[in-house]
């Protein structure tokens, strides 16, 4: 969508949010350009997957103030399916499950509404078998689970492959990868982590959500933000991931509230 | 899963039929008296067997057992008279299904030949309509379904304007699907009518029978059907109901099984105000096969009912019933399904599931799956399910670029899709993912009516 190497594509500025009355995000501020990939790391409860799925706009979760530009774009102001065919997409920690559709009727339409939007011809499901059949080799997912129902009956690993086989369908400009590393076990990971990588090129960028610096190690960002209590307390690069990993989230946590950043 | 019965209604509900007595203006005496004469001395003989079994049983109420759940209002305060013979209609070109080219139609009951195709007829099948019946029907009519079950076989027995009979010899398998096309006009007063039908497959033999049941106006109609199945004989059998938004709509479909016949129901249920289904089944000899298959659509104030019973006497008997339902609205929908394993029915495997999706807080759903086994060296499943609409699968598919209303239809056809995906016939098909696209539209308001 004309997106050049450098150029911005997110810009979140003070971005507070909450669920049912109680705040969530406290303050967030973030900067994405093409070509680069980042690593949102923090304690569980600190806000980081809620951040992922506001930024999917998720509708449980309201913003309260702050704002969220996209491509020039106020991504708040559009609907979750308008953000996806504009290019941002989620992968889900918990892919739903969705029991009577197959796999490939879902990719199907999720594919043919982007390219609607992109004003190309909708693929009809012999020539749509063929496109998804290349895609499928990004995560090396069996032909098979296209028959099944979305989802249904997937190991945790299949079902973050079958993320990354959506995404490689869609073809984001902002992906956010919401936890995608939890319940996998080594080869999976490396699996996903490779079909990231296929992925990542220098005019789309990836935010990563873990807990872990473990997916780190295969996906490597340039920049790595700890999230604490709603807040983006400290940004640096993979060194300060090792340091997570070592010392855990607690010496950040005293350092952080004193500073009293925002 | 539930063994006892399960019931959701919206908080607030008030049970209406204590509070209200809405003046009954249904009255089987008018039905009786002003039901159409017929010509055939034999056919008007049997049908007087049933004038005093109806003004006996009288009408339906929430004291019998077999009505205890079904909302009786819409249908029992519609002042009905018997239907005409119906006026001739134009060919109303979504009745006739292109894959479907022997057809029968029925205006009230009534045989229509010019609307029908009989041509060409496949040799092996005998058709009897508007003459005579064949003693061989009479060997069966009014006995697989039998007026002392229902007020409404009952009076279908009484008032019928007379039976269609299809009889296949034995051994043949015709491929040709046979459709019955039933319409009701109701043009200016509420008026009844009362179609019968009588299929009997000889030893081996196999049909394909589509029924459709279709309306204009106020229309009710009480239509029975009888399947008799020799040994081996195999039906394939759909069932679809689209009558209009004001009929009133109840059928009986019985079934006989012989010794390793196999007969297979899907019955979809979309129309009327009021409906109710009964099919009730009987395996009469072993290694018998039933498959159930059920699909209720409803919007707005519909009232759907589905008792099935299906008895199991004999031993290797297999049967499989999942009956699905969606309800929008402030529709409500009873599922009363009883299935008998008999002491000597060793050896049967019977499955039995209920699945009921609720799309807004006004719908309701009554579940009563109730399995009873005398036998001790039997497989027997049965359950329960009801689920609303999850918010999070429809957000799932908008972060993939698809809209509310079309990830609400994927959802709905997901949901429909074990039964949808019998090989039936794509323009019936066709026609049941509208009424599924229909129920995916967001949900109106709550209507404000009193």
């Amino acid at each position: 969508m004309g997106v050049e190497p450098g150029d911005l594509i997110l810009s979140v500025v003070d971005l507070t949010a909450e669920i049912e009355g109680t705040p969530i995000l406290k303050g967030v501020n973030l900067t994405v350009r093409a070509g680069e990939v980042h690593a949102i790391m923090g304690p569980n409860g600190s806000g980081k997957s809620t951040f992922s799925k506001i930024l999917a706009g998720h509708p449980d979760y309201t913003v309260t103030a702050g704002s969220v530009t996209y491509l020039g774009e106020d991504l708040l102001a559009l609907e979750p399916e308008e953000r996806s065919r504009t290019g941002v997409f989620l992968a889900f920690q918990y892919p739903l499950e969705i029991p009577g559709v197959t796999n490939s009727d879902f990719l199907r339409l999720a594919h043919n509404t982007h390219r609607k939007a992109q004003g190309l011809p909708e693929l009809d499901a012999l020539d749509f078998d063929e496109y998804v059949h290349d895609k499928l080799d990004v995560v090396k997912m069996d032909p098979g689970f296209l028959d099944r129902s979305v989802n249904e009956g997937f190991s945790g690993g299949e079902k973050k492959r079958n993320e990354i086989l959506q995404m490689a369908l869609l073809e984001p400009t902002l992906a956010i990868l919401d936890e995608t590393d939890s319940g996998l076990d080594i080869d999976a990971l490396r699996i996903v982590a490779g079909g990231v990588n296929q992925l990542t090129h220098a005019r789309n960028a990836i935010v990563m959500i873990t807990h872990y610096q473990r997916l780190l190690n295969y996906i490597t960002p340039q920049f790595v933000h700890v999230m604490e209590a709603g807040r983006i307390v400290r940004t640096g690069g993979q060194d300060l991931a090792e340091e997570l990993e070592a010392r855990g989230y607690d010496w950040l946590r005293d350092e952080a509230t004193p500073a009293g950043v925002g | 899963m539930t063994g006892c019965g399960m019931r959701r209604r919206p908080r607030g509900w008030v049970d209406m039929s204590l509070s209200l007595s809405p003046a009954v203006t249904f009255a089987i005496g008018d039905l009786l008296e002003g039901r159409p004469a017929v010509a055939d001395a034999a056919l008007q003989a049997w049908r007087n067997q049933a004038l005093g079994w109806a003004l006996e049983m009288g009408l339906p109420g929430a004291s019998q057992e077999a009505w205890r759940l079904t909302p009786l209002k819409t249908l029992l305060t519609t002042p009905f008279r018997p239907a005409g013979r119906g006026d001739a209609v134009d060919q109303a070109p979504d009745l006739a299904v292109p894959e479907l080219p022997l057809r029968l139609v029925f205006v009230n009951g009534v045989f229509d030949a010019a609307q029908s195709q009989v041509e060409p007829w496949p040799a092996g099948v005998t058709l009897t309509v508007g003459e005579s019946l064949p003693p061989t029907a009479w060997d069966y009519l009014g006995k697989v379904a039998s007026l002392e079950q229902d007020v409404f076989v009952a009076l279908n027995q009484a008032c019928t304007p007379g039976v269609v009979c299809l009889e296949v010899a034995a051994g043949r398998r015709i491929q040709q699907p046979i459709h019955l096309v039933f319409i009701g006009q109701s043009p200016s007063q509420p008026s009844f009518n009362f179609p019968r039908w009588l299929v009997i497959l000889e030893d081996q033999a196999e049909l394909t029978l589509v029924e459709t049941y279709h309306s204009t106006g106020p229309a009710g109609c009480s239509a029975v059907g009888e399947v008799v199945l020799g040994a081996h004989a195999r039906l394939n059998h759909t069932y679809l109901q689209q009558e209009g938004p004001q009929a009133c709509h109840l059928a009986h479909t019985a079934v006989h099984q012989a010794t390793g016949s196999h007969y297979d129901l899907l019955a979809i249920t979309t129309g009327a105000s009021f409906a109710r289904h009964t099919p009730t089944l009987r395996q009469q000899g072993p290694e018998t096969m039933t498959h159930l298959s059920g699909l209720v659509l409803l919007q707005g104030q519909q009232v759907a009912d589905t008792h099935s019973f299906l008895g199991l006497s004999h031993p290797q008997g297999y049967s499989r019933q999942l009956h699905k339902a969606i309800l929008g609205g402030s529709a409500q929908a009873i599922f009363s399904g009883r299935v008998r394993v008999a002491a000597q029915a060793q050896q049967t495997n019977a499955g039995q599931l209920n699945r009921t999706l609720l799309l807004s807080p006004q719908a309701r759903v009554d579940s009563q799956p109730q399995l009873e086994i005398e036998a001790d060296d039997v497989k027997c499943t049965h359950g329960a399910t009801v689920s609303d609409l999850d918010p999070a699968e429809v957000f799932y598919l908008q972060s993939r670029g698809i809209d509310p209303a079309a990830g609400r239809t994927l959802l709905l056809t997901g949901f429909a899709g074990e039964i949808l995906q019998h090989p039936s016939f794509p323009s019936l098909k066709a026609r049941v993912q509208a009424a599924l696209n229909d129920l995916s539209r967001p949900a109106a308001p709550p209507d404000a009516t009193p």
